[in-house]
């Protein structure tokens, strides 16, 4: 216990004593007989209540203070603003980018992909010529196989 | 990754009060001035219980000399002043002592 516990408790005791003493005060003394309270009694009577009820406030304060520094307390969560507007600016920026290569996939179709096929073209021989003839490049269409010139949402082949 | 432990307003307030500190380096300070509150409450009605017995008239003996209910009021009043001038002045002198050391660690968090 601390001294501050120690100096409120201490405090409001005396206090409350204090008051007792005032409201009891005008019988005690046998000032005050059977009949209608006089202006002593009625003096002394509030002015002890109401150190009564500052005895009973240090009470509930100091009480109060000693649970509240007994309890452990956790720390407050606080996020900052800014971090939190970094984070969805960073956000945004990562949806905008896969929303544009995704349109971008999607409006080129020419792109090694017609009608669920892959185009390919064949490489052209070093030399430009099969056995003896000149040769074109030449384009087949076949079917996209799994794993194999299927674009991703990146655009690139897996 | 774990940082150092470096001593905060509330662990400065921990080891001045010898209980596990506030949240915030304001709360100690916040607490004294909330007692102090109270000793001031505590000193206006000891006042008020030394004058009362002149304010409200209260009857006096033959020759004007206090009687007893008026001097074992003015005695109560005048014991419960000089104890909440004694906490205020004690309480103001540990609100300054957490106010000083709330700012110096404020100022070099890392001290």
């Amino acid at each position: 216990m601390t001294l501050r516990t120690m100096l409120g408790i201490g405090w409001s005791i005396l206090v409350g004593l204090a008051g007792g003493w005032l409201v009891l005060m005008p019988w005690a003394l046998n000032v005050q007989g059977n009949g209608d309270w006089t202006d002593l009694t009625k003096g002394a009577f509030w002015t002890g209540l109401a150190l009564l009820a500052i005895c009973a406030i240090g009470l509930i304060v100091t009480i109060g203070l000693i649970v509240r520094a007994v309890t452990p307390q956790r720390p407050p969560r606080q996020r900052p603003a800014a971090e939190t507007n970094d984070n969805q600016a960073e956000l945004d920026r990562a949806l905008l980018q896969i929303a544009s290569k995704l349109a971008a996939d999607l409006s080129a179709p020419a792109n090694g992909r017609t009608n669920g096929a892959v185009t390919r073209t064949a490489p052209a021989p070093a030399n430009g010529t099969v056995n003896g003839q000149t040769a074109a490049p030449a384009t087949t269409n076949e079917p996209a196989t799994e794993g194999e010139g299927v674009l991703t949402h990146g655009g690139a082949e897996r | 990754m774990s940082e150092p432990a470096t001593p905060t307003a509330s662990t400065a307030s921990t080891a001045a009060t010898g209980l596990p500190g506030p949240t915030g380096g304001q709360a100690e300070p916040r607490r004294y001035l909330a007692m102090l509150a109270l000793f001031v409450l505590g000193l206006m009605g000891g006042i008020w219980t030394v004058i009362a017995p002149f304010v409200l008239n209260w009857p006096t003996g033959a020759d004007g000399s206090w009687t007893d209910p008026i001097r074992d009021t003015v005695i109560t009043g005048a014991v419960l002043a000089g104890a909440s001038a004694v906490a205020i002045v004690i309480t103001a002198g540990f609100a300054a002592r957490a106010v000083a050391q709330a700012v110096a660690v404020e100022a070099n968090p890392t001290v």
